[in-house]
């Protein structure tokens, strides 16, 4: 009887798992955690107020599906709080600065207690965060943050920790020793700059691997194939490894690769068209996440701030990896056929933690 | 001599084109493989589609183009992942809702463009912006479903040796040439594009012609997309990003004047194949993006330059 319990038990948690492969639980974020510096803690007392509170959220925009689901998990964590929270107004500024500038000055003046903001741009967005920030306003920026100090708390992931371990995996895998090939994203962005730095920080350590050919995909679907195909056909199975800065790319690498016929450790983000794949065709992937929980980690910071708690000024997000193979430095926090939800769509994040009435329809 | 120029400026581009492929061969050893020339035609077919609707709407002149033909690509892909579920035998049915869909946005862009006078550019650019947003309210930013595998073969399957997207390019740029070479149709979308006003004269139905040409390009853009889609195999609401900037120049290369009545869409293929062949030369060659994109720009203003005819004046 009780062996059956325990039975009903797992399996129950293994359909939660599955289902559902986020963060949940977790208060600390091993970046934080981690972290051997002293955390810059700033001083909340003079925002605190009683509730109930109205939060102003500024989305730059809701073209792809990682800030759906960022977004989401903002709203969602809202809602578990009914007594704290009285409303969050929620704007899409489309990608387009000056939309994001009015936003948020109708935010303003509907009287929002603190204002959460993805900027679409570190400077364009600067002057008014930083006008607001001095007038009294508590501002917590989200994964893309503003040029200046000017704010409370930055709700960050690195770019450089994600690059560097993307390389120290692919390293690993080959034991030090191969030919890469690496399909960065945008030439001149921010994210793929640092992708790129934290990765060669990492490359410098195996002088074994060499970079057969480096190239920008403009993090597209259709660029990172046409690239890997034309890369397979220079180098053939020189090929041991491929480094990708983001899985959107890497899904269309990994399509070339299939049809080429070279099975070798691919890297990339968890991106479900790019876990799919390598589920799909058992290649050994590796894939650190972006998190999507930013969104609810930052609503939490809020309550906190206007709870007139410190909070760290920048907060380090908690980062989950997805590797088909664990190597000496790099585990994976949760078996790759439970991230690859091959019943869902090819643009999705499997490290949410939504509930299914908040998730994408 | 007059024999020799003539033909020059007739076939100039198709000249470069060669020029292009014999230099591309010696330039990488890599290029000139069964395998490589596959990766490059079968992509091809989508920008090749969009390029022959392109082809008829800049024949009208007066600045006629359509900068909508990428949205219309990208809907296309989410509409069949959405309304498929990656159902085989749902393929055929969401295929000509795609179709029709391309065809009423082409019906729209025409009309504005005829019926209010708006110009192409600012109409077709306003159309484009629609289907975005609309696109984004459909998939709320997260396209859903997956691609039937009848799809996938459309896009990456092969016939014989010859991939099946080339056989559908090669059939729909015949039925292209046929209909402008050939056809009453065809010598009114010239005369349209010639002198709209003596076609108007000559008792042409100039606007139904005009609006019937948006039509193709918006029919062609939605093709264009399904078999991108089937190329690609992801679902994705980016689908055909570029491809309005790249048909433009590809028709424009290939000898068909905004200034309208010339052209036609063998000079339009052509083009295609030389972006397509820079493009994949110059990732043979591993030079860096930036390169890359200074060596297209200045490829295609020479390859206009090359042949381009002199003006009288």
């Amino acid at each position: 009887m009780q062996k059956m319990f325990f039975a009903v038990v797992i399996t129950l948690c293994g359909i939660f798992v599955s289902a559902n492969v986020g963060a949940q639980g977790s208060e600390w974020a091993r970046g934080t955690l981690w972290d051997p510096h002293p955390t810059k803690m700033v001083d909340t007392s003079k925002y605190k107020k009683n509730p109930p509170y109205t939060i102003g959220f500024s989305n730059s925009d809701l073209s792809n599906v990682w800030t759906v689901f960022m977004q989401r998990q903002a709203q969602a964590e809202a809602e578990k709080h009914p007594n704290l929270i009285k409303r969050i107004f929620v704007t899409d500024a489309q990608g387009k600065s000056d939309k994001q500038i009015n936003d948020i000055e109708d935010l303003y003046t509907k009287g929002m207690d603190i204002l959460l903001t993805r900027a679409n741009t570190e400077a364009a967005l600067d002057p008014i965060i930083t006008r607001l920030y001095k007038q009294g306003l508590p501002v917590i920026t989200i994964s893309k943050g503003v040029k200046s100090e000017n704010y409370t708390c930055f709700v960050a992931s690195s770019n450089v920790t994600m690059g560097r371990m993307q390389v120290v995996w692919l390293a690993q895998m080959l034991k030090g020793k191969g030919n890469i090939v690496v399909l960065a994203g945008w030439a001149g962005a921010g994210s793929t700059e640092e992708r790129r730095i934290g990765g060669y920080e990492a490359l410098s350590q195996y002088p074994g691997i060499k970079v057969l050919d480096r190239q920008h995909t403009q993090y597209s679907y259709s660029k990172g194939k046409e690239i890997m195909q034309a890369m397979i056909q220079s180098f053939g199975k020189q090929i041991e490894g491929v480094w990708c800065d983001s899985g959107i790319q890497a899904a269309g690498a990994i399509e070339a690769l299939q049809a080429a016929g070279i099975k070798v450790p691919i890297t990339g983000d968890p991106t479900n068209s790019f876990l799919k794949r390598v589920q799909q065709w058992g290649y050994p992937g590796f894939a650190p996440g972006y998190p999507v929980t930013m969104g609810g980690d930052a609503v939490k910071l809020a309550l906190k701030i206007l709870q007139g708690v410190p909070v760290p000024h920048t907060f380090n997000a908690e980062r989950l990896l997805f590797a088909t193979h664990n190597t000496a430095d790099v585990k994976t926090d949760r078996p790759w056929k439970d991230a690859a939800q091959m019943d869902k769509p090819d643009d999705w994040f499997p490290d949410h933690t939504l509930s299914e009435k908040w998730l994408p329809k | 001599m007059i024999g020799v120029k003539a033909a020059f400026e007739r076939h100039g581009i198709f000249i470069f084109l060669g020029g292009l492929f014999l230099f591309s061969s010696i330039l990488s050893p890599a290029f000139l493989t069964a395998q490589n020339l596959k990766n490059i035609l079968t992509p091809a077919a989508a920008l090749g589609m969009v390029s022959i609707g392109q082809t008829f709407v800049i024949l009208t002149g007066r600045g006629g183009l359509d900068l909508s033909v990428a949205s219309v690509m990208a809907s296309t892909a989410v509409m069949i992942a959405g309304l498929t579920q990656g159902k085989d035998e749902l393929l055929f049915p969401v295929i000509c809702i795609c179709l029709t869909f391309g065809i009423f946005v082409g019906l729209v862009n025409g009309a504005l463009v005829t019926k209010r006078g708006i110009q192409p550019f600012i109409a077709t650019l306003g159309i484009m912006i629609i289907i975005q947003g609309l696109r984004f309210l459909y998939t709320r930013g997260a396209p859903k479903g997956t691609y039937p595998a009848l799809l996938r073969f459309l896009g990456t399957g092969s016939v014989g040796p010859i991939p099946t997207s080339i056989i559908s390019l090669a059939v729909a740029t015949m039925i292209a040439w046929i209909v402008l070479e050939k056809t009453i149709y065809g010598r009114k979308v010239y005369a349209v594009g010639g002198n709209i006003n003596t076609a108007a004269l000559s008792g042409y139905n100039t606007d139904g012609i005009l609006i019937s040409i948006y039509a193709i390009s918006g029919f062609m853009a939605a093709l264009s997309g399904i078999f991108l889609a089937g190329w690609l195999g992801v679902s994705d609401n980016w689908i055909g990003k570029g491809y309005e900037v790249d048909s433009i120049a590809a028709v424009v290369m290939g000898g068909t004047s905004f200034a309208g009545g010339r052209g036609g869409v063998l000079g339009s293929m052509a083009g295609v194949f030389i972006l397509m062949i820079i493009y994949n030369l110059l990732l043979l060659l591993h030079l860096p993006h930036q390169a890359q994109l200074i060596i297209k720009g200045a490829i295609i203003i020479l390859a206009v330059s090359f042949y381009a005819r002199r003006s009288p004046h």
